[in-house]
């Protein structure tokens, strides 16, 4: 046991307490989804599936080859599914789901060893490197799909799923400055479709 | 047993038409009852209800409201009966309703939504509400509030006190009796208290307590992620068990005392110890100020 | 100032550089409008990232993430095995202290066996008597209660997380009794809403 400081200070902050009415992005809805669910409610289960599995399906299909994307998807659900319970709600939860998305993901690519490249036919080269880009208007998506692997894996992680360059760095064996020089070379190249696709 | 007598609605009514608004009915009615008896104002969809008591044996009803309620009054002096009739047009008219009862008429108001004011009563009040405001002063005798959404406060209060409210803040000043103050979502404050057993629990607010610690007595306090502040007299006589999960203890005064590890509950004894004192918190800072 | 900064304005932009090179950079973007235009560009597919609402994936698993959910245990996120019986003879206890017959027999809970996993029965009892119970309540009842209902839910997810790392300590256990007695008191007053108010 160890003795108190004995003063009047006051002004200390709370101990860690959850804003509840800030859980990320979180509306009421899914808040009281997430709760109905960690209780069992497969409906609110499905709601919350809903939700999140247009994402985690296409982070799944970006990260790897697309015949693994099911599979990966429903093993990601189902272990969202037993590990709700121990969800405490300090995070908001499609930060939670992207994580053990992720780690349910990128076990995937380890057990089948070194990824395979997926290169899109007439794939935009690299601009610094002095090629031209297909003058093609691709979709958002179209256009992640057809960026370098390694650059679009950095990417997906990153701008789409909130995770830091250091965690990107250890599950991707890179070093953390060249997750971030991917992710730049990334952006330059997104950006030459985003300005043709234009929206405003 | 047929024991109402229908007491004539309007004594001194005046209905006023104003162009361009609803009809308005006023009402005010006097008669007498059993000082001891019963004040039972029910079913108001919407009401703003000031009570007051004074040292005859009657009651005075004074009323305002939209000519599309009817206001229905039964009493057989022993109990009064208030009612309200209101169709669907008027579901949004409040019922104003000012009442001078005798002092030892026990109270009890239900209504969905109200504002009740209350002072000067010798006897219980009871209320319950699923919003607005309930303020008692000067009351002596068993206080019970319950609402959802209601904002409870008590001041210069006399007697056992159950306060309950869902979400909403509870402030109790200077208060001598037992009281319970619980809610999920507000604060509770309780400041001046003489009582021998208090809890005051709140799930997500602050809770604040200044007051007796009497010996043998009881005191619970808790909240889930608010902060604990008390502030316990210079001659306080307590074992507290407090602890909280994620939060801290700290203890502030003339003497050094051991608090738990994080994390865990653990025991500070004050003077004799012999009152019981809970203070635990999941994440709320536990803060006890001991005066000097 | 040689040359542009160009592959350093990701960084800019995510303020990741040291406050040297920012400076650096910031005083270039001062006087290079391209630069000024480029570092645009890439906020815009910043924008763009975190303003992405996936399109609908190709295949939909949802039917064969039901059936594995249906069939498989769920992990509770308290109580393993050995320490599976202390925590359900304390939840015994909260569950006997909950035992209520209110009103006309509308809202109760009963006392369960011991060995049962109590803990969530009692509370997923009061979750199925929220369920009946809201579509009887008025909206001015039902949203705040449904708000504190949540807070008190997701208190309960916490200490039941906690009670996986320290299922023996009691201040956890006493949180968690208090936390279910809240909930029964909430329910208990909602209910009293459902009882008609005498009419003379």
């Amino acid at each position: 046991m160890r003795h108190s400081n004995i003063s009047a200070t006051r002004g200390i902050s709370r101990g860690a307490p959850d804003d509840l009415s800030g859980e990320g992005d979180l509306d009421v809805a899914e808040r009281e989804d997430v709760v109905l669910a960690q209780h069992g409610d497969e409906a609110a289960f499905e709601r919350l599936y809903r939700r999140h599995f247009p994402r985690v399906s296409r982070s799944a299909a970006w990260l790897m080859a697309d015949a693994d994307v099911d599979d990966v998807v429903q093993e990601v659900f189902i272990r969202v599914w037993r590990k709700l319970p121990t969800f405490a709600g300090r995070a908001p939860f499609g930060a939670w789901l992207n994580r053990v998305a992720l780690h349910v993901i990128l076990r995937h690519r380890r057990r089948r060893g070194h990824r395979r490249e997926r290169e899109a036919p007439g794939a935009p080269a690299d601009r610094s490197s002095g090629g031209g880009l297909a003058d093609v208007a691709l979709a958002f998506e179209d256009a992640v799909g057809a960026l370098p692997a390694r650059a679009r894996e950095v990417f997906v992680m990153y701008d789409l799923n909130g995770i830091h360059h250091d965690e990107i760095a250890v599950h991707l064996g890179i070093a953390p400055e060249t997750s971030r020089s991917q992710l730049h070379r990334a952006r330059m190249l997104l950006r030459r479709h985003l300005c043709e696709d234009a929206p405003r | 047993m047929s024991w109402y007598r229908i007491v004539q609605l309007v004594t001194a009514a005046a209905v006023l038409a104003r162009p361009g608004l609803a009809q308005t009915t006023a009402t005010d009615t006097t008669f007498a009852v059993d000082p001891g008896g019963h004040l039972d104002a029910n079913g108001f969809e919407y009401a703003s209800v000031t009570i007051r008591g004074w040292d005859r044996d009657s009651i005075r009803i004074r009323a305002t409201h939209a000519s599309a309620i009817r206001l229905e009054i039964k009493s057989n002096r022993r109990v009064v009966e208030l009612r309200e009739h209101r169709p669907p047009m008027a579901a949004m008219e409040r019922v104003t309703l000012e009442l001078t009862v005798p002092r030892a008429m026990t109270l009890e108001v239900i209504a969905n939504e109200l504002d009740l004011s209350a002072s000067g009563s010798r006897s219980s009040v009871a209320v319950s509400t699923n919003g607005g405001s309930i303020h008692l002063h000067d009351i002596d005798g068993a206080i019970t509030a319950r609402g959802t959404q209601v904002t409870v406060q008590l001041d210069s209060t006399r007697g056992n006190a159950g306060l309950r409210t869902t979400n909403g803040t509870i402030t109790v000043t200077n208060h001598t009796g037992d009281l319970t103050a619980e809610t999920v979502a507000g604060d509770v404050r309780a400041e001046g208290i003489d009582a021998g057993r208090v809890t005051l629990t709140s799930h997500a607010g602050a809770v604040e307590y200044q007051g007796t610690i009497k010996p043998q007595g009881l005191y619970q306090f808790g909240s889930q992620r608010g902060d604990l502040t008390l502030y316990l007299p210079s001659t306080a006589g307590a074992t507290i068990s407090t602890g909280s999960v994620r939060g801290r203890v700290e203890v502030s005064g003339p003497a050094s005392v051991t608090v738990p590890e994080p994390g865990k509950r653990g025991t500070i004894i004050l003077g004799d110890g012999s009152a019981q004192l809970e203070a635990v918190t999941f994440s709320g800072r536990i803060h006890i100020i001991v005066a000097p | 100032m040689t040359g542009h900064p160009t592959d350093r304005l990701t960084d800019f932009l995510e303020g990741t550089l040291d406050p040297a090179a920012r400076g650096t950079v910031a005083a270039h973007l001062a006087e290079c409008a391209d630069c000024r235009r480029l570092l645009a560009e890439l906020g815009a597919v910043r924008q763009r990232a975190a303003a992405w609402r996936p399109s609908p994936p190709p295949s939909d698993p949802w039917p064969t993430i039901r059936h594995a959910i249906r069939a498989a245990p769920r992990q509770r996120g308290w109580g393993r095995g050995r320490h599976r019986r202390w925590i359900v003879a304390g939840a015994v206890t909260a569950a006997a202290v909950a035992f209520l017959v209110f009103g006309r027999g509308v809202f109760r809970i009963e006392r369960t066996p011991p060995n049962a996993p109590a803990t969530s029965s009692a509370d997923s009892a009061l979750d199925a008597q929220w369920r009946e119970l809201r579509p009887h309540l008025g909206a001015e009842v039902t949203a705040p209660v449904a708000e504190a209902l949540t807070l008190i839910n997701v208190s309960l997810s916490e200490i039941t997380a906690a009670m996986v790392d320290d299922p023996g300590n009691p201040l956890l256990q006493a949180l968690y009794e208090r936390a279910l007695a809240d909930k029964v008191t909430v329910l208990m007053d909602a209910t009293a809403r459902l009882i008609p108010t005498r009419r003379g």
